[in-house]
């Protein structure tokens, strides 16, 4: 079995190559929002490796969409050319840690938060869109868990700062466990798109 | 960082394009100078609620269609993804989270099957597609670029050797369409609305300004003209909705018309080659026509289907391209912002 795991949900990106169980390639880079020269560069390498490609696996975030898109798009690509198989895991749940158990907070923008726990490789709580105080009131809930954050977040100074791996993505898709989507991927969408209207004119206005 | 795979120089190549700049979803295959398939997947249905192109909303609906968009291309032309020799992709100007999409899919297929990544630039798709299909191909002549976002005119010496003569300091003609058009409270887009409308109107019925007209160079300028018709909106009178389409309509294409002319006698080119959305526009098309009529100029416009964005020019581009030896690196990124001419 041929994994190959991307995760650009944040911006320190990962590309994983698991072959039959052995780590072949895990390399990561800076995932610039505006930049995916990196990704392509290190998934030339990863592919000049193997002769096939059984899966891909894509970390959905929550995150950068910019990021996660162009993931699932390269990951397209792949899948279309080498006919590997697309699957979707949550990125929270393959962060580079050695707890059992976990909480994962972000901000979410507009005065909010995503908030998920991690068990067994899995969210079994989110990932959930929440206010500040709701945030609080979920980590209260399970104050025995490590909270972790990608970036430090101001209103929660005691979440650790933990980073999605794609090696540990990898392992994840091998084991079968917290797999969310196959096919058709999309990143993890907290919200529908925030859209502007502008105020209602007359013709003559 | 080189890319893998060597260039082509045949012009049998066969090549997969995608455009994903705006709000179409589009993919083509191209054998040699044949068109085998152009698809398009419209977003126009989903922007319309919100009156204009929303980005994000974009970029999720460019997500979810180039998969069907991609195998309708590939079942249409009847060709395998292991027969295409070089994947294309428009890598600007455009909107940023577009344009990703487009670009990671093709580098991911060229990475899967080793083949050359092409990174076009759209303007030169629209430039060129007045040449796609001619047996000369690509020749000396001024282009006229008129569509929602652009609006310029170039001098064309050979494929890859454009002088910019000049180009909109403010909104794009068929952006101004666009924005009359939703004045006026016609059904987005409303460039074609307009266009429709102004059939069954007197184009002197209103006389708007002709911005720049008569200035010493190639710049347009239309917002002055869409803020003229949004003052006269509630002091129309007995000046119908139709007038006043035509009346505009008829400002925009006098001074398109006239410094594309211009350009040509100052160029000294005798083809004039023109497209982008707005020479879709029946008006454009028929003064144009009379105009070059008159100064003993060739007119060539491109085919309707290629006027709005389509993959085909894409892949036009990307055929000329590896006939050049030319491919591009897989760092080569994307640029909201590209330039025609550097």
């Amino acid at each position: 079995m041929t994994i190959l795991a991307i995760d650009t949900s944040t911006n320190h990106g990962g590309v994983a190559l698991l072959v039959d169980g052995a780590l072949r390639l895990d390399e990561t880079f800076v995932a610039d929002r505006s930049t995916s020269s990196s990704l392509f560069a290190v998934l030339e390498r990863a592919v000049a490796l193997v002769p096939r490609l059984d899966q891909v696996a894509i970390g959905l975030g929550p995150g950068s969409y910019a990021g996660v898109r162009i993931a699932i798009a390269a990951a397209l690509g792949l899948e279309l050319g080498l006919g590997a198989r697309l699957i979707g895991l949550p990125s929270v749940a393959a962060l580079e840690t050695d707890a059992p158990a976990w909480l994962a907070i972000g901000d979410a923008r507009r005065d909010t938060f995503y908030f998920t726990r991690v068990e067994d490789g899995g969210c079994v709580e989110g990932p959930l869109l929440v206010s500040e105080s709701e945030v609080r009131a979920r980590i209260a809930a399970h104050e025995s868990l490590p909270v972790f954050a990608s970036v430090a977040l101001p209103a929660f100074p005691a979440a650790q700062i933990a980073l999605p791996s794609a090696g540990r993505l990898a392992r994840l898709a091998q084991m079968g466990r917290g797999i969310t989507a196959t096919g058709e991927l999309e990143p993890i969408y907290l919200r529908e798109p925030h859209i502007t209207q502008p105020k209602a004119r007359s013709a003559g206005g | 960082m080189p890319n893998h795979a060597s260039p082509i120089t045949n012009y049998a190549a066969c090549i997969l394009a995608i455009e994903t700049s705006c709000d179409e979803t589009a993919a083509a295959v191209l054998r040699g100078g044949k068109l085998l398939a152009s698809e398009v997947a419209s977003q126009i249905a989903v922007h319309a609620q919100y009156g204009g192109v929303v980005p994000e909303v974009a970029s999720r609906q460019h997500l979810r269609a180039l998969r069907p968009v991609i195998a309708q291309a590939l079942a249409a032309a009847g060709v395998a993804l292991a027969e295409v020799d070089a994947f294309a992709a428009t890598c600007g100007p455009g909107l940023a989270s577009s344009l990703m999409i487009g670009t990671s899919v093709a580098k991911g297929l060229a990475v899967a099957l080793r083949k050359p990544y092409l990174a076009i630039n759209h303007l030169e798709g629209h430039l060129l597609s007045p040449f796609f299909g001619t047996h000369e191909g690509v020749r000396p002549a001024v282009a006229l670029i008129v569509s929602g976002g652009h609006t310029l005119l170039v001098e064309i010496e050979a494929f890859g050797k454009y002088r910019l003569l000049g180009q909109t300091q403010d909104d794009a003609a068929g952006e101004a369409f666009d924005k009359v058009g939703k004045l006026l409270g016609l059904p987005y887009p409303g460039g074609p609305n307009v266009n429709r409308l102004a059939t069954s109107g007197d184009p002197a019925r209103v006389d708007f300004p002709r911005s720049m007209l008569h200035s010493d160079d190639f710049a347009f300028s239309f917002s002055g003209l869409k803020t003229s018709v949004r003052y006269l909106l509630p002091k129309l009178g007995d000046i119908s909705l139709p007038d006043v389409c035509a009346s505009f309509q008829e400002a925009v294409v006098d001074v398109l018309v006239a410094k594309t002319l211009r350009a040509a006698e100052a160029t000294g080119r005798r083809l004039i080659a023109v497209s982008g959305g707005v020479s879709c526009n029946t008006r454009l098309r028929e003064k144009l026509r009379a105009a070059c009529a008159a100064r003993g100029c060739e007119l060539l416009v491109a085919e309707p289907a290629l006027c709005t964005d389509n993959a085909a020019m894409i892949g036009y581009v990307a055929r000329l391209m590896l006939a050049h030896g030319q491919s591009s690196a897989l760092t080569v990124d994307i640029d909201p912002n590209l330039r025609l001419v550097a």
